[in-house]
């Protein structure tokens, strides 16, 4: 691990659209605290292009090497957390610190699981 | 059913391979990128790297500092010449449009291009499936060795036959995104895990 954290309330792994999405980063010993930063955001994996989009930036302006925030996000209505063969869509919160990085990812859903796109007949 | 983003051959996975030079390190193209003064064509068949080498040597533009521009066309995603006049418009000296498949606009408009990027003494850096458009930096080629690189790098703990990369690169006519789509549809056929991840990194 490279001393970044990302400590999710409860430690909750699935959300309902609309619900709120808190807790707190934190990190130990950087190098750089430079851009320091959390973005909550969805992105696709899979057979082809990658769509990303960011839905909330918070910036931690004069972050320290070691340091602590907490965070709260409003979760949107989607759109929701799903896969198949071909794509899968999936929601994450990202925190960088100077040019180290973790994703952490988790569930937005109106079931609270993941959507699974069968392919009918397979 | 294996979930897309369970694929080891999904497409993040294929770009953070990235270009696998063959007869030469990437650091020697990038010399020879900038004596050429940035006015280059990245050449080969379909499947042979091209444009995971533009994007390679976009990001060591990048991170060199400099401003660069982006363009893509083919014979599938029409690009509207005017978003091409409008991003060489707001070129500077020195800066580098990296356009995908410039060699599908028609000949009059890439003379047209070509002209606009020397009066702004910018760069431009093409791929192309045809030499002479603009001076050749490199010339992509596969080969099965190469395919099976790549593979073995996707699937560390796997054995890969070599019989078996040379049989698929045959079969796709020594084009290997389409070798790596066949295997993504073979492995996609697969088990489901479940979980959600947390993934670190630097740089």
């Amino acid at each position: 691990m490279n001393g970044l954290h990302i400590d999710i309330t409860d430690h909750q792994q699935s959300f309902l659209p609309g619900q709120i999405l808190s807790g707190t980063v934190h990190w130990d010993n950087q190098r750089s605290a430079k851009d320091a930063s959390l973005r909550l955001l969805w992105y696709t994996e899979g057979k082809g292009t990658e769509d990303i989009g960011i839905v909330e930036s918070v910036e931690y302006e004069g972050a320290q090497l070691s340091d602590r925030y907490a965070f709260e996000f409003t979760l949107p209505i989607g759109p929701y957390t799903f896969s198949g063969r071909l794509i899968s869509l999936v929601w994450a919160l990202e925190l960088q610190v100077g040019k180290e990085w973790l994703r952490h990812e988790f569930v937005l859903s109106p079931t609270g699981n993941e959507i699974l796109l069968e392919t009918s007949g397979k | 059913m294996m979930r897309a983003k369970d694929n080891p051959f999904r497409s993040q996975r294929l770009n953070a391979i990235g270009y696998i030079s063959q007869d030469e390190p990437l650091r020697a193209i990038c010399e020879r990128l900038e004596e050429m003064k940035s006015i280059v064509a990245v050449v080969g068949p379909h499947g042979s790297g091209k444009s995971t080498l533009l994007r390679h040597l976009q990001k060591r533009f990048d991170s060199d500092g400099y401003r660069t521009h982006q363009l893509f066309i083919s014979r599938d995603v029409k690009l509207p010449w005017k978003r091409v006049t409008e991003c060489v418009e707001t070129m500077r000296p020195s800066e580098v449009l990296f356009f995908d498949g410039a060699n599908h606009l028609p000949t009059r408009r890439f003379c047209r291009l070509k002209k606009m990027i020397r009066k702004k003494d910018a760069g431009l850096v093409i791929t192309s499936h045809t030499e002479g458009l603009l001076p050749t930096l490199v010339q992509c080629r596969t080969n099965p060795d190469l395919l099976k690189e790549i593979v073995s790098r996707l699937l560390p703990d796997e054995p890969v036959e070599s019989w078996k990369s040379e049989a698929l690169f045959h079969q796709h006519h020594g084009n290997i995104r389409d070798c790596l789509w066949q295997l993504y549809d073979e492995y996609g056929s697969s088990s489901y895990q479940d979980g959600c991840k947390s993934y670190s990194g630097s740089g």
